[in-house]
């Protein structure tokens, strides 16, 4: 185990000497500094520990130090030192966000007994971040992040698949990352050295689709000026990617099953058949079954493309993943901006799990680039958040000294049912109480599910 | 040859220091030397405090230092103090030469036991010795509450330890001695 490292910042020499000396035969590693400055200097370009400082320093104080200790490494805890007790300094020391206050002469068993806890309390907070790191690494498969029962069923269904040649339907709600999946089956399978085509059905407008998936001949249409390769073309030998597939027309529904069922096709205008390899991967948000029952979409097309299916489930199925997601887009993040924003406050992160995310990790992941941004620390903090996640209701509301008890656990029985996606058994499993008694609780209180947000069957 | 001294400042009972040594003769690896100092270290004396700076008595030992002085443990019965603590039972140059313990505040947590019977405040100086001893070889405080090496902040937690290193204080006590030796021949 590395030595703690504690950084002494006191202007009176035998102060200095006198502190780091017993600290070191405590057996840290010590360095002694005579002013803020120096101090925060150090602070800025090692890590630490434990700052002891003297609150009675000219040029900057002790709570001067304290306070920029505090925005540039919001972790670090910081003692305050003092000559006399005075309640007055200790408790603006406290305030200011001190870890303690000690008065010098210390008595040694108080001393080592402040210090070791302290000490002992950074060394988990840091093994805790490293293992929330490892953590995020290890269940990171092909760009596909989580440690969940249902993703790694997901995954599990991905290597399953990856070396046929299978058509596969993949469905999720939007922002469940449905093309990571289709990567992922790419990229694992035999056709990885060719291309990967994704077309977004959905985003390209009627006319235009049937011309990006099959080409046209030059003179085909009007602006037809050259010949066009199509995308199902440019896929040969590769995986062709068809997202939002229930937002095709009934026209290219056809076209596209004739396709499937030959496996070859013609540009539009041309006059020969094209014959290509590739293997299809669908996917889509909307309830294709319902579709099929209001004759929007062909069931014969249905039946072809629905050979294998991969479900993804929504994040609010699986909040276990919400931490490595956001340790995951942080990282990356902070990669692309070059900031060194390296943390997410436990309260960022209880408010990250408790929401429910209906855009699913897209909308995480755009939540985590918008607190990078406006993060002016290294921790990512409340304030940094969207506003629409600050204002969510109950979850950080305090204790009112005026609140009843039943208003209380009113209360917190909806911020639990809410932040496990109203899941009873998890939820009465979370609060201690049999099932029945949490309905019975739930009536009594009649609280109410909000409406889902997301459009799956 | 060289000897571990054993120096007196202040009023010290021979027999207890002629007991120190004994005992300490048994558990160290060296042979012991005492001489005796009846004066006080006045220059040290702090009166705010009513009590005396160990390191301002180290710095004027280390600086009068016999040749054949291996390390020099001072045994002192004036309660000592660092500007940092409010007290300390010992204290020593970390990798240097001279130490010094105060039976001060281990005499005075003594007095409810039988009159005449010093044992246990040797054993408690035996233990305060060997600890500054291990600091003067380098050692650092150890996390074994047993060992001689685990930091004392009250008489409690000096009577709960053992006289001597655990096995791998006493792996680098050892090391240290031979390091120190090594280099001292060269
Ligand atoms: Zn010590
Ligand atoms: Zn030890």
């Amino acid at each position: 185990m590395p030595r703690s490292r504690i950084l002494v910042v006191d202007d009176e020499e035998i102060m200095r000497s006198s502190l780091s000396d017993w600290l070191i035969e405590d057996g840290y590693d010590v360095l002694a500094v005579e002013d803020g400055f120096h101090a925060l200097e150090r602070v800025k370009q090692e890590e630490w520990d434990l700052a002891v400082v003297d609150l009675k320093m000219p040029k900057m104080d002790g709570l001067e130090v304290l306070k920029k200790m505090n925005k540039i490494k919001p972790k670090l805890p910081v003692i305050i030192i003092t000559a006399y007790a005075t309640i007055d300094s200790a408790v603006m020391a406290i305030k200011e966000g001190a870890a303690d206050y000690i008065v010098k002469p210390f008595n040694p068993e108080e001393i080592s007994i402040v210090i070791a806890k302290l000490v002992e309390r950074q060394r988990l907070i840091k093994e805790n971040i490293r293992l929330r790191r490892a953590l995020a690494k290890r269940f990171k498969f092909q760009d596909l992040v989580g440690k969940s029962p249902e993703m790694l069923k997901v995954i599990e269904m991905i290597k399953t698949v990856a070396p046929t040649k299978s058509t596969v339907l993949i469905r999720g709600e939007s922002g469940t990352g449905k093309e990571l999946v289709a990567r992922a089956i790419h990229e694992l399978g035999p056709r990885k050295n060719f291309p990967f085509i994704a077309a977004a059905c959905g985003a390209i407008p009627e006319t235009l689709l049937e011309a990006e998936l099959f080409g046209y001949e030059k003179g085909a249409f009007t602006g037809a000026v050259s010949q066009h390769k199509g995308r199902i073309e440019m896929a040969d030998r590769g995986t062709l990617f068809l997202d939002e597939i229930g937002d095709i027309s009934p026209k290219t529904q056809v076209d596209l099953l004739r396709f499937i069922q030959e496996r070859e096709f013609q540009r539009i205008g041309g006059k020969t058949a094209i014959k290509v390899d590739v293997r299809i991967i669908a996917a889509t948000h909307k309830n294709i079954e319902e579709m099929i029952a209001k004759g929007e979409f062909r069931d014969d097309l249905y039946y072809r493309l629905n050979v294998i299916t991969i479900e993804i489930p929504s994040l609010r199925e699986r909040k276990e993943d919400i931490p490595i997601f956001a340790e995951h887009f942080l990282e990356k993040f902070s990669l692309d901006t070059g900031k060194t924003v390296d943390n997410i406050s436990d309260e960022v992160m209880k408010i990250l799990i408790g929401y429910n995310w209906p855009g699913n990790v897209r909308q995480l992941e755009n939540a985590i680039e918008h607190a990078l941004v406006v993060s002016q620390e290294p921790e990512i903090k409340v304030q940094d958040l969207p506003q629409y996640l600050i204002t969510q209701e109950d979850i950080r509301d305090e204790i009112k000294p005026t609140q009843s008890m039943s208003d209380m656990e009113r209360r917190h029985i909806a911020h639990v049912l809410k932040a496990h996606g109203w899941n009873i058994t998890k939820t009465a499993q979370v609060l201690g109480i049999n099932r029945i008694t949490l309905y019975k609780k739930i009536k009594k209180y009649n609280l109410k599910k909000d409406k889902d947000t997301g459009t799956r069957p | 040859m060289k000897y571990i001294y054993l120096k007196t400042i202040g009023t010290m009972e021979t027999s207890i220091v002629e007991d120190l040594k004994r005992s300490l003769s048994l558990l160290i690896p060296f042979s012991l030397r005492c001489v005796y100092d009846n004066e006080y270290p006045l220059f040290a004396f702090e009166p705010e405090r009513n009590q005396y700076y160990a390191k301002k008595i180290i710095v004027k030992l280390a600086s009068e230092i016999p040749h054949d002085c291996e390390k020099l443990i001072a045994i002192t019965d004036v309660d000592l103090c660092t500007p940092v603590l409010t007290f300390v039972y010992g204290e020593a140059q970390l990798g240097g030469k001279v130490a010094i313990v105060s039976m001060n505040r281990l005499e005075k947590e003594y007095y409810y036991l039988p009159p005449g019977n010093t044992t246990l405040l040797v054993d408690r100086l035996v233990k305060e010795c060997i600890h500054e001893l291990g600091h003067c070889y380098g050692l650092f405080h150890c996390h074994d509450s047993q060992c001689v090496m685990f930091f004392s902040n009250s008489i409690f937690t000096i009577d709960n330890k053992q006289k001597r290193f655990c096995m791998k204080c006493k792996e680098f006590f050892e090391r240290q001695i031979g390091k120190e030796h090594n280099h001292a021949e060269k």
